[in-house]
């Protein structure tokens, strides 16, 4: 084996030194009598290599496009987190709006109505769940009391019903106990408008003809309409401001079943309120007198 | 500190069971479909802790839940604390009782005690009990405490009558 080594490595040193002259002897090798000899070597090479670098493009623009996608992916995940964070924001920038909008019907609302007014806003609803109640955040320190009457910008909310040194109760126009003066908004015709309904006048109201009713629990009944007053469902009921309380002309429900007897005085209107109560979030409590007109 | 299972009881009726009755809950669990957190911790207090808990935890809350309500009466002090007295006398009676037995004690305190809310308030002339009442409003309520009641004595364990005396 050594002696192997030693012949082969006697060779090397031939070739080189054979390389160089040739070298320095055929400086024009591609067009002279070497270029004979390699030319189909290089050709294998080129092609070879040309094979080559196909396998290696193919392979870096695997690599590439695995590059890529990773960090695609990457990008893809950083977009998706600052959509999630737009979204985020403009959602919060749509409740801002809404909310400023509320606000601004709130404050028209309070340039319209004639008496003093405190802005407050629901904490919450009833302790238990018979009553159809709110809860707000202003008390007696605020000037509310009891009885004061409570208005959004699209309606009459309720009464307060009980209030302490910081919160009140609002009850809701529909349930059972609450009373306002009313009147028809296109016939002008007034009555008392009174939350929740008898059992025999729900008797009465399934059997009578019309579209189908709401729940019971939301209906009001506006009592001492005469019997031959203009009244069909569909018309708007409104505060008639008899009482004091409410301003009138402020929106409290729609007509939804008349029913006539001739055997009664009085004509039973049904209501419905025109807020959706559960949606209700600041309102506007009615804490005073009318302010007196000054005289021209 | 012997009892901190009446502890966190007292604090929970104490600290948050109204806010969490009137602010949470609807969001949640809107109109009968919303445990009565003050007479669940008052049955609590009453089987698992004996009279005088159920009585003190239910004139306290009998006070803040009335205060909190609409209706006229001060039926929460009445009933709030008949109930902790209630359920600890039962238990007194029937010390060895299985987990179906204390559903079964829940669930006739938890209809009693709405049944009777009902009927007060009707009688006041501010809720009117009817067919429709009692099927959209009074049966879900029962339903839906006897349930979360369920769950809190399941939690609860069995704990001995009066605690950990």
């Amino acid at each position: 084996m050594k002696v192997r080594r030693r012949r082969s490595a006697r060779w090397i040193p031939a070739v080189l030194i054979a390389a160089v002259g040739l070298f320095f002897l055929f400086p024009q090798t591609r067009n002279r009598p070497l270029s004979l000899v390699e030319a189909p070597f290089v050709w294998t090479a080129s092609q070879l290599t040309r094979t080559a670098s196909g396998i290696g493009e193919r392979v870096r623009g695997v690599w590439s496009r695995y590059a890529d996608l990773k960090g695609a992916r990457a990008e893809l995940s950083e977009v998706e987190g600052q959509r999630d964070h737009l979204v985020v924001e403009l959602s919060k920038s749509w409740e801002e709006a809404a909310r400023a909008e509320h606000l601004a019907h709130l404050l028209e609302l309070k340039g319209r109505v004639d008496r003093p007014v405190v802005a407050a806003h629901v904490l919450g609803t009833d302790a238990t769940h018979w009553f159809r109640a709110l809860l707000l955040d202003r008390g007696e320190f605020d000037g509310v009391a009891a009885g004061d009457g409570v208005l959004v910008p699209g309606g009459v909310v309720g009464r307060v019903a009980k209030v302490t040194h910081t919160t009140a109760q609002v009850l809701s126009v529909h349930n059972r106990g609450s009373v306002i003066p009313a009147r028809v908004q296109r016939s002008r015709h007034a009555g008392v408008l009174v939350g929740g309904v008898r059992p025999s006048a729900l008797q009465e109201l399934k059997e009578s003809e019309g579209d189908p009713l709401p729940p019971p629990e939301v209906l009001m009944e506006l009592k001492y309409v005469q019997r031959n007053a203009d009244v069909v469902a569909g018309d708007t009921v409104v505060t008639s401001g008899l009482e004091g309380r409410f301003p009138p002309g402020i929106p409290i429900g729609n007509v939804v079943r008349v029913v006539r007897s001739n055997s009664e005085t009085f004509l039973r209107v049904y209501v419905v309120p025109v807020l959706p109560f559960g949606a209700v979030e600041e309102v506007l409590v009615l804490t005073g007198e009318p302010r007196p007109v000054d005289a021209p | 500190m012997r009892r901190p299972g009446l502890w966190l009881l007292a604090v929970f009726a104490l600290f948050f069971a109204v806010p969490l009755q009137v602010g949470v809950l609807p969001a949640i669990l809107p109109g009968p479909w919303s445990p009565h957190l003050g007479l669940l911790t008052v049955f609590l207090a009453g089987f698992l802790y004996g009279e005088a808990p159920g009585v003190a935890l239910g004139l306290l809350l009998g006070i803040l839940y009335d205060r909190f309500t609409v209706g006229d009466l001060g039926l929460h002090l009445l009933l709030l604390p008949l109930v902790g007295a209630g359920t600890a006398v039962v238990r007194r009676l029937v010390p060895e009782m299985d987990l179906v037995g204390r559903i079964i004690v829940l669930a006739v305190t938890v209809a009693l005690a709405e049944g009777l809310s009902a009927l007060l308030f009707d009688l006041a002339g501010q809720v009117l009990l009817d067919g429709t009442l009692l099927f959209r409003q009074l049966l879900p309520a029962v339903l839906t405490n006897v349930v979360f009641g369920a769950l809190l004595l399941l939690a609860a364990g069995r704990p001995r009558l009066g605690g950990a005396r």
